[in-house]
């Protein structure tokens, strides 16, 4: 598992309040079909913002950025690439 | 207290298929707790809830939240034959459960999110939050309800059974009993298509009619203008529930809205506008929570006039 990977199942583990282990999470999983709400998915991307240093543009503000592990990889490496 | 299991409707939480405006395409999947289970409840017994939506047209924003909004009494009955009426609670809930879901009705009742499984990931175990529900599936023996929640079907047992009726307390006769409703679906009326969809225009038309007579997005726009500091002051739990009362009410009236026109056969231009406000207020609500958590300066002005132009325009072709 790469390092992003494991920084972002750490901090769905603490931020997202999935009813199932975020560790144990298949990277495509559905994160708001294992529980997590908008609330905790607001709570998820300030996280991710505060642990990668970036901030998600307008366009990635949407549901879909935040439905899976690899979907939030996806996002991040476009945003860290882009730094 | 003991008896057999009662169901008003024979339904399986475990395999329930939820209505198309929750599923979880949709922008905003839940809407509010009390719209999401008359979305639902119409749909399990059969019939099509996008018809009582034109109410949603008349949203208003009112100081402090957007209009909670609750679908009427008399078009739930007018539409579906669904007859809403108080429930007197002069006994315990469970009392009144057996005797009304025995005979076929649906109880809507508030209740305390701490004991409802099916929101682990709020307020479960951790908040007391009042939110409302709707008994469908009662075993007092096996001390197991099914009920509708948001946007979907549950069922909760053991403790969370037994807090939720308060059973095995001593009588406390300081608590108040919360309000709760009885739902007739005795007399239901599975409508044709054409017809549900001549009688729901109707009820739009109504609805325009009683709009807000200015633009209620451009008095959310300057409220929110002089509400910022504070919100950034009181932190992420108060805004939380601040962007309940608000930007979610709004966002998921407009996505409601345009799927209420998909299937009525609307305007393009006004399925579009709220498509607009819909999506624009999902990202609002991300982009808002940053500004409260870093404290940074925040002007969403441009934002606000979209919507307030979006508002306008779906009204103006609607009308």
């Amino acid at each position: 598992m790469s390092d992003t990977a494991t920084k972002i199942r750490a901090i769905l583990k603490e931020h997202g309040r999935l009813s199932k282990d975020a560790e144990a999470l298949e990277d495509k999983a559905d994160l708001y079909q294992a529980g997590m709400t908008s609330h905790a998915s607001v709570n998820v991307m300030l996280a991710l913002e505060g642990e990668f240093d970036v901030e998600f543009p307008d366009a990635m503000l949407k549901r879909s950025v935040f439905e899976s592990v690899a979907a939030i990889q996806t996002a991040i490496d476009e945003l860290v690439a882009g730094k | 207290m003991s008896g057999h299991r009662i169901r008003a409707l024979d339904l399986d939480a475990a395999n329930y298929t939820r209505h198309s405006l929750h599923a979880e395409d949709k922008v905003w999947v839940e809407k509010n707790c009390y719209v999401d289970i008359w979305i639902e409840v119409i749909h399990a017994i059969g019939c099509e809830p996008l018809a009582i939506a034109p109410f949603v047209v008349a949203l208003d924003f009112e100081g402090d939240q957007w209009t909670f909004f609750k679908p009427p009494h008399d078009e739930l009955r007018d539409l579906y034959g669904i007859d809403t009426q108080e429930l007197n609670c002069w006994r315990p809930l469970i009392e009144h459960a057996q005797e009304h879901l025995a005979a076929g009705k649906l109880i809507s009742t508030e209740a305390d999110a701490w004991w409802l499984p099916d929101v682990s990931g709020t307020d479960y175990r951790r908040q007391h939050t009042k939110s409302t529900i709707v008994l469908a599936d009662l075993d007092v023996d096996a001390r197991r309800l099914g009920y509708f929640h948001n946007a979907g079907y549950f069922m909760l047992e053991g403790e969370d059974f037994a807090k939720t009726f308060r059973l095995d307390i001593e009588p406390d006769p300081a608590f108040m009993p919360f309000f709760a409703e009885f739902v007739r679906i005795d007399r239901k009326i599975v409508r044709p298509a054409a017809e549900l969809r001549a009688m729901s225009k109707q009820l739009l038309a109504k609805h325009l009619a009683r709009m807000p007579v200015d633009n209620p997005v451009r008095r959310f726009a300057v409220r929110f203008a002089q509400e910022l500091p504070d919100l950034q002051a009181r932190g992420l739990p108060h805004y939380h529930a601040w962007a309940f009362a608000t930007v979610r009410q709004l966002g998921a009236a407009a996505e409601l809205l345009a799927r209420y026109l998909d299937w009525a056969g609307g305007p393009a231009t006004a399925i579009a506008a709220y498509d607009q406000i819909s999506t624009g207020a999902k990202s609002f609500i991300l982009k808002a929570a940053r500004a409260v958590n870093s404290k940074k300066p925040f002007d969403p002005s441009v934002t606000f006039e979209e919507w307030a132009t979006a508002w306008d325009t779906a009204i103006a072709a609607l009308a």
